[in-house]
């Protein structure tokens, strides 16, 4: 038997069909910038109602929502297809090194290119990684 | 209305189910649907399937098939055959045992839609309760002989036609025979449905056409006047003296919505004079001896002295058993238009526990005349994304006065306002939490 272990330094979406295909938060593909910022924002879906006689209640809803912010930093031109053209809709795993694993995907992408000559065609990309309800159990 | 501990609720205390529908402060809601066998028992839950926005249940309890139902779903069901049974959940911390799960009818998948341009599609389908079986043309003509026992004839069509022996009926007609022999000619049979047919014999013993209930069940009782009905609830929208009186945290416990209530009145041409003839006589009918007659001559804003005019209702020919039947019948029905008369819409928090023509207390001090009103639902829909229901129902005991007259003097309370209910007859405040 052969085990593998795995020893992330930042995190990383993958493609969990081909988790050869992958990117590494921060670093991006020039191996530049600032690690990943570490924010996972959660959401309770709900509201206060209001009842006459000025009554309020909370009504709560199952939906419970998780978005991480994520930067890539200085991607390459094929690293930029894969975040903007193959990867926005796609189902992925988001991996961390605290051993966070969670599947979702992502719609809107944003592209701000690095006017530097000397680092070629790159660029930081954002993305806000949703999470949706999936297990990869078997 | 649903018992607040019908199954599948046993297990529950009526405090849980207070807390989570009324009471506590926090709450949830979600929602789900099962698809049944030919026997409406479940056979899967497809819940993950249910797309909650948009969809809903909803009853109106004067349509020919009462319950029906919106459900966007991804699902794609075999259209027409399957039949679903929807429930309704809510989530309370103080209720530790888990969601509480509220039925809310069987019904059968009949018009989707199908959109295009999409390689997920959510399906947005209607769907009716368990009545719509019955309501195809009989085909053929078909009569129930003089003498027969009319509940078992009633049992009888509905088995024969939906194979469904889910069947409540009220016993204290049990041994109730037809007078006269009722048929249904060849000629009528492309037209004449088998709710039809089931709701003339029921009328024959005086009972409530037939409706379905939260588990698809067949039902009919004893018709009654909605005035003598006790109420089954309280919702209180305001300071009152039957809030304060029933529950000293009654502001606590305010579901009705803030907002949208109004108080209807028609008054186009409400009728304050009837006659009914029994149907089928051998006679010239008389007032006494196959002839009844009633007349409003002062109760409610449409009686005769209120609106200082007679105005008939076409005569109306009834299938009864006697003169006292006949009577019974005609009191009723009089009894119900002078309800129609008026009528409250508004929203509350979800009550999944509403059901068939439910007898409801609005106590709202904004009403005129008087701060409560009696009611009988007419209609009511519930969203099944969390969202508050909607009701409509109908005064029960119009109250004159007030601001519908354009009355200047300070509101009265007439004398046939309803007094403090009971505590028996309370969902929302039947006891004072410690």
């Amino acid at each position: 038997m052969y085990t593998a272990s795995v020893a992330l330094t930042l995190p990383v979406l993958l493609d969990p069909s081909n988790p050869r295909t992958q990117l590494v938060t921060g670093t991006g593909g020039l191996g530049q910038g600032t690690s990943a910022q570490r924010v996972h924002a959660y959401q309770q879906g709900g509201e206060v109602r209001e009842y006459a006689a000025g009554r309020e209640r909370m009504v709560l809803t199952q939906s419970n929502s998780r978005q991480i912010p994520l930067v890539f930093k200085a991607c390459t031109p094929a690293q930029r297809r894969l975040l903007v053209d193959v990867w926005p809709g796609r189902l992925l795993l988001f991996r961390d090194t605290y051993g966070t694993r969670v599947f979702g995907s992502y719609l809107a992408e944003s592209v701000q290119h690095i006017p530097r000559a000397s680092l070629g065609d790159v660029a930081d990309i954002g993305i806000t990684f949703q999470r949706l309800t999936f297990t990869d159990q078997v | 209305m649903q018992g607040l501990l019908d199954p599948p609720r046993q297990g529950f205390t009526s405090r849980n189910v207070l807390d989570a529908l009324a009471w506590y402060p926090i709450v949830g809601y979600d929602a789900g649907y099962e698809l049944l066998d030919s026997q409406d028992n479940p056979v899967s839950d497809l819940s993950e399937y249910l797309v909650k926005a948009g969809s809903k249940v909803a009853r109106d309890c004067n349509a020919d098939v009462h319950g029906s139902c919106v459900l966007n779903t991804e699902y794609p069901h075999n259209w027409g055959v399957d039949r679903v049974k929807i429930y309704y959940l809510v989530y309370c911390e103080a209720v530790p045992l888990g969601p509480i799960r509220f039925d809310q009818g069987v019904f059968t998948l009949v018009t989707p839609g199908l959109p295009l341009g999409t390689s997920t599609p959510v399906y947005p389908s209607t769907g009716y309760d368990n009545l719509y079986r019955l309501s195809t043309p009989i085909g053929d003509a078909y009569s129930v002989a003089a003498g027969a026992n009319v509940l078992s004839a009633v049992r009888t069509v509905i088995t024969t036609v939906t194979g469904s022996s889910h069947i409540i009926l009220d016993g204290s007609k049990s041994s109730s025979t037809l007078a006269d022999a009722k048929s249904w000619s060849a000629a009528d049979a492309a037209t004449v449905t088998w709710l039809q047919v089931v709701n003339s014999l029921l009328s024959a013993v005086s009972y409530r056409p037939l409706w379905a209930d939260w588990n698809g069940y067949y039902r009919s009782e004893p018709d009654t006047d909605p005035a003598t009905r006790p109420s089954e609830v309280v919702f209180g929208a305001g300071d009152t003296a039957v809030a304060r009186f029933i529950d000293s945290r009654w502001a606590e416990h305010v579901i009705v919505s803030d907002s949208g209530r109004s108080l209807n009145r028609t008054a186009w041409n409400q009728p304050n004079w009837w006659r009914f003839v029994q149907s089928g006589l051998s006679f010239q009918p008389v007032e006494g001896a196959g002839q009844y007659t009633v007349q409003n001559l002062s109760a409610g804003p449409t009686s005769q002295a209120a609106t200082g005019r007679v105005i008939k209702a076409p005569v109306q020919f009834l299938s009864a058993t006697g003169q006292a039947d006949l009577q019974a019948q005609g009191d009723l029905i009089a009894a119900k238009a002078v309800a129609t008369a008026e009528s409250v819409t508004f929203s509350t928090a979800p009550w999944p526990v509403a059901a068939h023509f439910d007898v409801l207390t609005l106590a709202d001090p904004t009403l005129p005349g008087a701060e409560t009103r009696r009611l009988v639902a007419q209609s009511w829909s519930l969203p099944l994304d969390g969202k508050d229901m909607d009701w409509v129902a109908n005064v029960a005991q119009p109250v004159d006065g007030g601001l519908w007259s354009g009355n200047a003097a300070p509101p009265i309370r007439p004398a046939n306002v309803d007094p403090p209910p009971h505590l028996g007859q309370t969902y929302i405040t039947p006891a004072r939490r410690p």
